[in-house]
């Protein structure tokens, strides 16, 4: 049993010691983290794990213990999108949507520490998320629209 | 499920204590400082493990112009820190821009990319060249070169890699890092590394390592004798680099062949050497 803090809940998490933190996640319900690849190279598994974007896959479960973990599941808020989902919903970023969940970590994640990223401090926030489908432009230009978002300025 | 053979983890709080985990574990039992390599390893032969991320061993200190770093401190933490910014004009945080993603960058330890010795290491051929020295406890403390870490790979089973410090170099020193790589997050094919020191325009020291050639990072002692004594002309350079290119063997593997290795030796020198001039240049007033 570890305790675990998951999108704001103190939660009682049942785990074998091998597991990683994306099995447990998943078993918990949580099933925007995706499994892309389990050896920790395409960032669809991607959490936050005490605010930083981490690959579940390659966190063992018990290493969690006492840390707080955000899912997509966890982003909504009072009904409203987070604003990077609106962002990414907004400029196109999403087809399939399997690489999604872990892009909007990643794009949390920097603008957490680097609230007006550059276009290429973009492209290398997100090069840990493999996407199949969109071709990446439109998932930076989500993220640089999240940005702005964030600093409260209008469309220009 | 990862490691499905593990049957105890523990998190000590204290040094002497995790070295006697490690020691009452036997031989499944392994230290864990971030995980990434160890949990994606699937090993069956994991029975144990002893997190040191209990024991404080994440920080990045400036100490009389040295640059200290505990075993724990994520890639990411050294990158975004203000004392390897400040460290040598941010030749550290230029590496470690080139070391896989963030994702990676965010679990991923300084102690742990040391400890696991990869031949692709970004941080051995930079660390090397920098004159890095590294503490190891195992009940006792001590401290030696990478090189020293590596000869003695018998004897660390029992240690701890607490802290691995860059030291203080003299003024008119300057160091540069070069990686090759099929992919923005890919393991290098190729990286160099180099520290070149001058007094009144002439080379009195330089070291330039070269690794993933495809083995880890070594010195090429023929490229810096090319330099000693020069005023790192191009022509100097250009030395340094056929001598490079001349000595370091190469090796074919997945990501390229020896031959194009070979051909990639001293166009990594050359931008190592070019890099860390435009460093030296910048801090001529």
């Amino acid at each position: 049993m570890i305790a675990i803090t998951i999108n704001g809940a103190r939660c009682s998490v049942e785990t074998e010691l091998g597991e990683t933190l994306l099995e447990v996640l998943r078993r918990e319900g949580l099933k925007s983290v995706k499994p892309g690849c389990d050896t920790g190279d395409c960032g669809a598994c991607a959490v936050l794990l005490d605010g930083s974007a981490v690959d579940s896959c390659m966190v063992l479960a018990a290493t969690a213990e006492g840390k707080e973990v955000v899912t997509v599941e966890g982003l909504e808020h009072d009904g409203h999108l987070h604003l990077m989902q609106q962002a990414m919903v907004d400029a196109g970023g999403v087809q399939c949507g399997f690489c999604t969940p872990g892009v909007l970590m990643s794009g949390i994640d920097l603008l957490s520490r680097n609230p007006d990223p550059s276009e290429d401090e973009v492209k290398e926030a997100l090069a840990g998320n493999l996407c199949r489908c969109t071709g990446y432009v439109k998932q930076v230009d989500a993220v640089l629209a999240a940005a702005r978002l964030q600093a409260g300025e209008t469309d220009a | 499920m990862q490691l499905t053979h593990l049957r105890s983890y523990a998190r000590p709080t204290d040094l002497d204590s995790a070295v006697d985990l490690l020691r009452e574990g036997g031989r499944g039992t392994r230290l864990m400082a971030g995980g990434s390599d160890l949990v994606l390893s699937g090993s069956n032969e994991i029975t144990g493990l002893v997190d040191l991320g209990g024991l404080d061993l994440d920080y990045v200190e400036e100490r009389d112009g040295a640059a200290a770093i505990g075993a724990m401190t994520t890639l990411t933490d050294l990158l975004e820190s203000p004392v390897a910014a400040a460290y040598l004009d941010g030749v550290v945080p230029e590496m470690l821009r080139q070391v896989g993603s963030r994702l990676l960058r965010n679990v991923a330890t300084v102690g742990g990319n040391l400890v696991r010795k990869q031949p692709w290491s970004d941080l051995v051929p930079l660390f090397s060249a920098l004159g890095a020295s590294i503490t190891l406890f195992d009940g006792e403390e001590r401290t030696g070169s990478i090189n020293d870490l590596y000869a003695e790979a018998a004897h660390l089973k029992g240690s701890i890699l607490t802290e691995v410090v860059l030291p203080r170099q003299p003024a008119g020193a300057a160091a540069a890092f070069w990686k090759f790589t099929r992919s923005a997050v890919d393991v290098a094919t190729l990286n160099c590394a180099a520290l070149i020191q001058t007094e009144d325009g002439t080379c009195i020291r330089a070291r330039i390592f070269v690794g993933a050639t495809p083995r880890l990072a070594a010195a090429v002692p023929s490229a810096e004798a090319a330099l000693v004594g020069t005023d790192l002309s191009a022509a100097a350079v250009a030395a340094a680099a056929r001598a490079a290119a001349d000595d370091v063997s190469t090796g074919d593997d997945l990501r390229a062949t020896a031959a194009h290795r070979t051909r990639l030796v001293p166009v990594g020198v050359t931008r190592c050497l070019e890099d860390a001039k435009r460093r030296l240049e910048g801090a001529i007033p």
